[in-house]
Formats: structure tokens, sequence, C-alpha cells
């Protein structure tokens, strides 16, 4: 759609060019001296591209094509051929000038440097014009398309120049006004004013050098046409002086013979080619001078006799009547007295004049008809080609005229006519002359040859100089003009840059969040922003050109009074150019706060300290909740330690005399069982049992808080499958017999610490057996499952299940769902599990297992930090 | 297997219980022995020191210590022992509740000679002082002391 709009005006702007290069031809119809629609061509390929040549062919061919129909009058099928050619001509020509030309963007279509120009005008005017020129008249010349008169050398040249005259001056202003956008308004209008004011000149010469050619060329053509219509009319003149002198040659001798009449003839006419017979007449009645009716030989006189066409007055005698007729010629004669003429019209271009005098006995002629019938001597008659009378007067070329003979007739009609001229003939005079009592008009009609002869140099160098004088000074203007523009382009981009950045600049500083504070090299305020002021409770201009120290900075960090000398502020007196840190600043109601700052100097170019530029931030609340924060830490960290260091030394002290206790009673149990009775040694055993899972608790307990305070034990990678296997050897008898119904699946290698890991699955698989309804056989697996990012670990076993509602809660410490005495242990194996598993950075839970049992699951990350991320790292509580 | 002379053991233990069960096993163990008993840190070290009343005591052949002693703990004790030249090639057992890896490694680093975890059933002092006996005072081979050599 866009290359169809920009196709039509290339369209639009080739044909109106065109059509006014037409008009500058000189001649009209001939080669134009300036072939406006190269330029419009070449800016259109350079502006748009290849998509500009539909246009260029499309265009070319219309301009074209009536020229080789009706100037040239080629016919339809040699015109559309002939326009074809152009065309082609002119696609190849624009393809040539883009590829020479090779603009890399539109900017270097703007015209603003001499290699630009240079580019444009060679390559692309000069250069693709003499390829597209030497194109179109070898098409022209030698396919025969072109005017005869053209030959191959004159063609390309004037082409040429014309196409690059035209590319010179044009195509820069044409590329300036539209190619670019970067060219200012102002380089426009005045180049392409100059641009106007230099055509209209020449234009102007060229009218007038026209005109005067023109009007020179009409007035020699009519001299010519003057001098030789007379030496026409003498030529007649002399035809009827020699018939006449037939008069005077029979009047010296009554008995003329054929022979003597012949070598008169002869004589007479020898060197008036143009005669073809001569006749000389008598009337009836002196038969004895019948013989001298007299041709002249036919051969000689190249008239075929018999077919020639006699008119005589206003009627037309066929051959047949020539001789018949004459008796009535005669009369005709008598009648008027006077010299007959008659136009004998032959085939094809060529065509006959009969001249015919009567001869009378007295001098005079005599007035009545009576007298001039009694008087009648003899006629002499001559017939001339009347082609060769003109052509034989002419003293020009005879190319100089096409030319026609009409007979006119009384009112000025026309009778007959002899020759062609063209339709609208570029130039043609008229003449009458009156032959023998008709009258004769000739239209001379200036051939293209005498046109081209004729042409004017004189306004063809006019536009021709006068377009290169115009493309030297485009060329001027167009430079002078972009260094005016690219300076006030740039004066332009830099004033925005400017504007741009000073808005931006005062925009941070408006809305910045952060203080901003300026201080000349006096350590006085120049510059103080909305956030400064209100964080100070100063307004701007109270801050301005007083001591920003003394205002705002009495004091140090501790709150103590400090000099000027040590101010941050004022980096006069610092090493660095460059401060940044954390201090005390007072508002302007007297309180304080803490801000993070950071100061730095501006310096000049020869490196003298102009001030510098504080950005601050209130900190305080910041500065509050952080130490707020450590103390809470503090508190905590210091709470959970003590609370670690009681249970760890809870348990430990609780197993002291617990042991004792066992100890003394394994004692008495061993010591004193033959002292004892039956009762005696059921309360020992209890008291036995009592303390031995007491001490399960303890140690169990112990275990659960180690696993706090060994949080950096490392990891390695632990192959799980193995792990497991040396696991199951570990384990009680119970699970020994059972060991044929564990069955350890594939299990991954994974990055943990290998002797936790261990009592992790120590514990499930321990459960696993242990939970079991009595009297059935434990069916215990292990399986594992990639997750991607981490392995998930399940141990399914075939025991009595968890309901749901206990299923957070057995994870709990102590927690237990059976009394000792049906499953024995601590409550403690499924806390500690969890524990390492989440030590791990995984998750232990647990499911259902269909038709009966659980599946306990816990996940493993395949990446984690190499040491285990215990909770917090407890005191070092060795158990003593 | 008796030795020729009784051999001397000094007992570090605040704990009377553990000094009884200790005592018994000794007493039924095959060994004449020689059992003497410091109550705390600071005891020990002035019985090994031969300070006041120990002044004409010759020094132990063993050494069982507890490790958590009154005023000076039996971590300090076994490290001013082992770094006392004329204290040092005294065999130094732990006998203590604690069976923390850390405690197993520091006293070993500290250059203890064995580390005995105290038993929970009737039986157990038996067995190891039964063991005592028979590596430390019929296998092993021990330095001989003259009394009040420093």
């Amino acid at each position: 759609m866009r290359d169809l709009k920009a196709n039509s005006i290339i369209l639009i702007a080739y044909l109106i060019s065109g059509a006014a290069s037409f008009l500058l031809a000189i001649p009209p119809g001939f080669l134009a001296p300036v072939w406006l629609p190269g330029a419009i061509g070449l800016a259109a390929v350079l502006i748009i591209g290849y998509r500009a040549l539909p246009a260029i062919a499309l265009g070319m061919f219309i301009l074209t094509l009536p020229y080789g129909l009706y100037a040239l009058d080629a016919g339809l099928i040699r015109s559309l051929a002939g326009s074809l050619g152009l065309a082609a001509a002119a696609v190849l020509q624009a393809v040539i000038a883009k590829r020479l030309v090779h603009p890399d963007n539109r900017s270097d279509l703007a015209m603003e440097t001499g290699l630009q120009l240079f580019r444009l005008i060679g390559y692309g005017a000069i250069l693709a014009s003499l390829c597209g020129a030497a194109l179109a008249s070898a098409w022209l010349v030698f396919g025969g398309f072109a005017p005869p008169q053209l030959d191959f050398t004159t063609a390309m040249l004037r082409n040429w120049a014309g196409n690059a005259v035209a590319g010179a001056a044009l195509t820069p202003i044409i590329l300036l006004l539209f190619a670019s956008k970067r060219v200012s308004r102002t380089r426009k209008r005045i180049v392409a004013l100059a641009f106007a004011l230099l055509c209209s000149i020449g234009i102007g010469l060229f009218c007038l050098a026209r005109v005067n050619a023109i009007e020179r060329r009409d007035e020699l053509f009519n001299a010519q046409v003057t001098e030789d219509h007379i030496a026409v009319q003498e030529r007649l003149n002399g035809a009827r002086r020699r018939l006449e002198s037939l008069e005077g040659f029979f009047a010296a001798s009554q008995d003329v013979t054929n022979d003597e009449f012949l070598t008169f003839v002869d004589i007479a006419f020898g060197q008036f080619d143009s005669v073809s017979s001569v006749h000389w007449l008598v009337p009836e009645e002196s038969g004895s001078r019948s013989n001298h009716v007299v041709l002249a030989p036919a051969d000689a006189l190249q008239l075929e006799p018999g077919r020639a066409i006699m008119v005589a007055a206003e009627r037309n005698l066929v051959s047949d009547y020539y001789f018949a007729g004459l008796p009535r010629l005669v009369d005709d004669l008598l009648a008027s007295g006077l010299l007959a003429a008659s136009a004998l019209h032959g085939e094809g271009d060529q065509a006959w004049l009969a001249l015919a005098i009567p001869a009378f006995s007295g001098r005079r002629v005599p007035e009545s008809l009576a007298e001039r019938r009694e008087d009648l001597q003899g006629v002499a008659i001559g017939i001339f080609r009347i082609d060769v009378i003109l052509t034989r007067a002419f003293q020009h070329e005879r190319s100089v005229y096409n030319y026609r003979v009409s007979g006119l007739g009384s009112g000025g009609s026309t009778i007959w006519t002899f020759g062609t001229v063209p339709d609208e003939p570029g130039l043609m005079t008229s003449r009458e002359l009156p032959v023998g009592g008709q009258l004769w008009r000739i239209d001379y009609v200036a051939t293209d040859r005498f046109l081209a002869a004729q042409q004017d140099w004189v306004s063809w160098a006019v536009i021709v100089v006068g377009l290169c004088f115009v493309s030297v000074l485009n060329a001027l203007a167009l430079l002078s003009t972009a260094r005016t523009d690219l300076v006030q382009r740039l004066v332009d981009e830099k004033t925005a840059e400017t504007l741009t950045l000073s808005r931006n600049l005062s925009l941070i500083l408006e809305h910045a969040a952060d203080a901003i504070i300026g201080l000349d090299a006096e350590g006085h305020g120049v510059l103080v922003n909305p956030a400064a002021a209100k964080l100070l409770g100063y307004e701007p201009e109270e801050m301005t050109r007083r001591d920003v120290h003394d205002l705002i900075h009495p004091v140090d960090m501790e709150g103590r009074p400090h000099g000027r000398d040590t101010c941050p502020l004022v980096l006069r007196s610092q090493a660095s150019d460059q401060y940044s840190g954390i201090d005390r600043f007072r508002r302007r109601d007297g309180s304080d706060f803490f801000a993070e700052f950071s100061t730095e100097v501006i310096r000049d170019s020869d490196g003298r300290s102009l001030g510098d530029v504080t950005i601050m931030r209130d900190i305080t609340e910041r500065l509050e909740v952080e130490a707020d924060k450590e103390r809470f830490i503090e508190r905590l960290t210091r709470a959970n330690e003590e609370l670690e260091r009681f249970a760890f030394v809870a348990s430990h002290d609780l197993q002291e005399p617990l042991r004792l206790i066992s100890n003394f009673t394994g004692l008495l149990a061993s010591r004193y069982n033959d002292k004892l009775d039956e009762t005696g040694r059921t309360y020992i055993h209890h008291t036995l049992n009592a303390t031995s899972r007491m001490q399960t608790l303890i140690t169990d307990l112990l275990a659960y808080g180690r696993l706090n305070s060994d949080a950096d034990i490392m990891k390695s990678d632990v192959d799980l499958a193995q792990l497991a296997s040396s696991t199951l050897d570990t384990l009680g008898p119970s699970v020994q017999a059972a060991r044929d119904h564990i069955r350890i699946g594939a299990l991954p290698v994974v990055r943990g610490n290998s002797a936790r890991l261990g009592q992790l699955l120590q514990n499930l698989i321990g459960n696993a057996v242990k939970f079991q309804p009595a009297g059935q056989e434990p069916e215990v697996a292990l399986e594992a499952r990639d997750l991607g990012n981490s392995w998930e670990i399940a141990v399914i076993d075939n025991g009595i299940g968890i309901r749901r509602e206990y299923r957070e809660q057995i994870f709990m410490p102590f927690k237990r769902l059976h009394s000792p005495d049906s499953y024995p242990g601590s409550g403690m194996g499924l806390a500690i599990c969890r524990k390492i598993v989440e030590s791990h950075g995984g998750v232990l839970t647990v499911s259902d297992h269909q038709p009966g049992g659980s599946i306990f699951r816990f996940t493993l990350p395949k990446s984690g930090p190499d040491s285990l991320s215990g909770t917090d790292s407890g005191p070092d509580n060795p158990i003593q | 297997m008796k030795t020729p002379r009784s051999a001397k053991i000094l007992l570090v233990e605040d704990n009377s219980g553990d000094e009884f069960l200790v005592r018994d096993a000794f007493e039924r163990g095959r060994v004449r022995h020689d059992l003497e008993v410091a109550r705390d840190g600071e005891a020990a070290l002035e019985r090994l020191r031969c300070i006041g009343e120990h002044a004409e005591k010759p020094l132990p052949d063993l050494i069982l210590l507890d490790l958590n002693l009154p005023k000076i703990d039996g971590r300090d004790v076994l490290k001013t022992v082992k770094g006392d030249n004329s204290l040092a090639n005294i065999p130094v057992l732990i006998l203590t509740t604690s069976s923390s890896q850390l405690d197993i490694k520091n006293c070993y680093a500290l250059h203890a000679n064995a580390y005995l975890t105290k038993p929970f059933d009737a039986l157990g002092y038996e067995e190891i002082v039964d063991a005592v006996e028979s590596f430390w005072f019929a296998t092993a081979v021990l330095p001989s002391h003259s009394p009040g050599s420093h």
C-alpha cells in the first residue's frame, strides 16, 4: 500500500517532468536537451530503493509510447517494442545509479558533504546516465526505432547530456527536500529558493533564446521559399519562351520537315530536362502542315503516350482524346487568345503540365474570335514534368522542403493536388502561382532535416550550460547550508540535552528521598533539597549562605561539641575528597538524629575546590531497631543456651543417682538373693525394670539434646544401601530374626552425616519390626524415589499402623501410643528421627500402608551445605 | 598373679556410692592393693604433689579419675598431671558417667591412658576392676616411683 502510494507519486512526477522535457525539446519532437524524468528516477531510486522501479518503468513507457505512435508514426508493435526497450534502459540506469551511489542510510542523502555530492552527481547522474544513454540509444538506433537521421553517437551523447544535466541540477534538490528528515526547514527553504531563482532565470533566458531562434529560422525559411518560388516562376516563363520560339521557327519556314523540327526542339529544349514532349499543331485546313503535329521522341522525353491525361482548362482529357481533343484545346486557346495551361496527372509521384500557346499570323492577337480563327498559324504545346520543374528551380537542397501543389478553382477551392505534406507541418508557407489562366498554390513545408540543420544550439547551450551552472551553485549552496545546518542541529541537540539534563537533575533533587545539601568552599549552604529541609526542619533559604556546620553538626557522634576542623561535612580539612559514614546531626528544634551520609568534594578543571555535596539519610530508627534486634537475639541465644544446658545437665545429673540405684539394687539382688523372699525379689525386679526404663529415657533425651549441640558435624557421601545393610547388623535379635523379611531396594548415595543417618534408619527399621501385631511376620521394605532436587526414602511396614489423629503427635519427644509393657521404648525415637531429617534439610512424614501398616517417608536434598544445618548450635556440653 | 607389693591406686571420686562400689570391686579382686581416695580435684593434686599430710607418701601406680569433680574439674586435673614431668608417667584411667564423644576425644587428647564409663548394672564394676587388674597390674609394666621424689 505504501509502495503503491510512493509509486503513484513518482509516476506522476515522472510524467509531468517528462511532458516538460518534451516541451523543451529543440525543435519540438526532437530529443529533449534536458531529460527531467532522469532526475526524478534517480532521486526516487535513492530514496525508496528498488521499490521505485515499477514507477520508473511505467513512466518511461507511457512517455515514449505516443512519440513512437504519432511523431514517428512507427506503428503499434514497433512503438511498443521501442518504449519497452526504453523503459528497460531506464530501470537499468536506476539500478546502476543505486549501486554506484550506494547510500548507507537516508542521512547520506542530506547532501551535507562534498563526498555525498560527488557520489550523487559523479556516479548517480553522470556515470549511470552514460550507461542508461548507451543502452537506450543502442536500442533505438540499432533496433530501428529512431528517426532515420539520428545516428548512435548523436543519440547517445544527447541522451546522456540530457540525463546527466538534469540529474546533476535537480536530484540534489529533490533529495534535500524529500529524502532526509534531518535537513532543517531553513536549509530546505534557502536552497530551494536559490534553485528556483536560478531556474527561473535559466528558463527565461532559454525562452528568449528560443523565440529568437524560431523567428530567425522562420525568416530564413521564408526567404528561401521566396527565392525558390521566383525561380519556379522563371522556370515556367522559360518554358513559355521556348514554346513561343516555335512560332518564329515556323513563321520563318513554311515547310519544316520532321527532322528540322526535332533538331530545333533539341536546341530549344536541350537543357530543359523537365520537358516530356513538344508539339506543333496547325489548323486542319492547312493539311500540308499536319506532318508537323509531331511528338518529340517519346523514349527520349520519357513520355509514355497514351497514358498521359491531358487536362485542358477544367476538363480532363484522357490520352485517347489527346489528338481528338486538340481542336477543342485550340478552340479554347482561340477563345481566350492567350496562353493555356493544364495539368496532366500521372501516376505515383509524377505529374505533368501541358502548356499551349497559339501563334497568329499577325504580330498581335486578333481581337475577335473569327479573326483569331482566321489568323491562327498553329499551336505550340509542351508537356512538362511538374516535379522536375520545381526541383530544378529550387536552389537549395531538395530535402529542405516537402511541397504540395494545388490547382485552385474559382473561389479558392482546391481542384487537384500533387505532392504530400505532413498533417501537422512544423513549418509551412504557401505561395500562389498563376499558370496559363489557372491559379496554383504551392505549400512549402520545412523538412525535419531543415529543422535539424536550423535547430537552435544557442537555446540548447543556454539550458545545458545554465543547468551545469545551476548544479555548481546548487552544490555550493548545499554545502554551505549543510554546515550551518549541522551547527544548528548540534546547537539544538545540545540545548535539548542540557534542558533534559537540568530538568532531570532538578526532578531528582526535588523528589530524592535522601537529603542533599550542597556547600560552597566556605562551608556555606548553596543548595538544599526539600528532603534535606524537611529532615533538618529548616526552610531551604534559611540554610543558604550560612555556616552549615554550625547549624546542623555542632556535636560529634557521642554528643561532644566538635570544631569544624574535624567536621566531615567540610571536606577541605580532610585528606580525602570523599567521605562517608554515620554521624549525629542536629535539627532546628535542637533534637538530634543519626544519619548515614556521604560527602564528596566538587572541583573545577584546575582542581580548586568549589565546595562539596552531602547526601544523608536519617537512620535513627534503623539504628534503634537494629539495637533492639541485637539485644533480642542475644537474650534469645542466652535463654536457649541456658535451656539446653539445663536439659543436658539435668538429664546427666539424673543419670548419676539412677545409676547408683541400679548398681546397688543390682548388688542387693545378686548378693542377698537368698535372704529375700519371693515378694522382695519381685520388688527388686520392678525397681531394676524402672531404673532401666528411666535410663533409656535419659539416654534418649541426651541423644536428642546432643543433636543440637553437635550441629557442625561434617557431611560426606553416604551410600544408603550400604548404610542400611550395616545398620541391620547392629540391631537387636528381633530384627536379626526378621532379616529375611526386610527388603532393601535400590537406594541412592546421598550427602549427609553417616552416623546420624544410620541412627535414623536404625530407629525406623527397628520401629517397623517392633510395632507388629502379635504373631505376625514383619514385612519391611526400603525404597527410594527421585524427586528431582531431592530423594525420597520410604520405609514401609505391615505393622499395626498409626491412626490419623496421632500422626503428628508421634514425632513429639516422649510421646507414646502404647504402654512400655506392650511395646518397649522411650518415646524419643521418632522425635530423634525427625530432628535428624530436618537437620539434613529434609522432611519426615508418615502415612498409611494398605492393607495394613505404615509408610515413613523422608526426603534428603541432593545438594546442600557441607555441614548439617542443625538448629541453633548450643554450648559445647560435655557429659560429665 | 599377685604382685609382690600392693598396688597403690588413687581414686579421685566425689560420690561415696561410687567409691564404695569401686572399693568393693577391688576387695573382690585378685590384686593386693592400697586404695586412696581424693574427694575433689584440689585434694587429688595436693596428694599427687605430696603437699602437707601427704609429704612422705609415695606416688600412686594408677589414677582412677572422675571428670565431674568439685573445685578443680577432672579435665584440669588430667591436664595438670600430664603436664607435670614428675607425674606424667602415672597411668590415668578416666572413670566417668559421660559417654559423650567430645569428652572421650578430649581426654585422649590430654593423654589419658584409658576411658571407662561407669557401669549401670550391679556387676559392671567387678568386670571393670577385673579388666584393670589383669591389664595394668598383670600384663603391663608400670614405671617405679620413689616416695617424695620431687
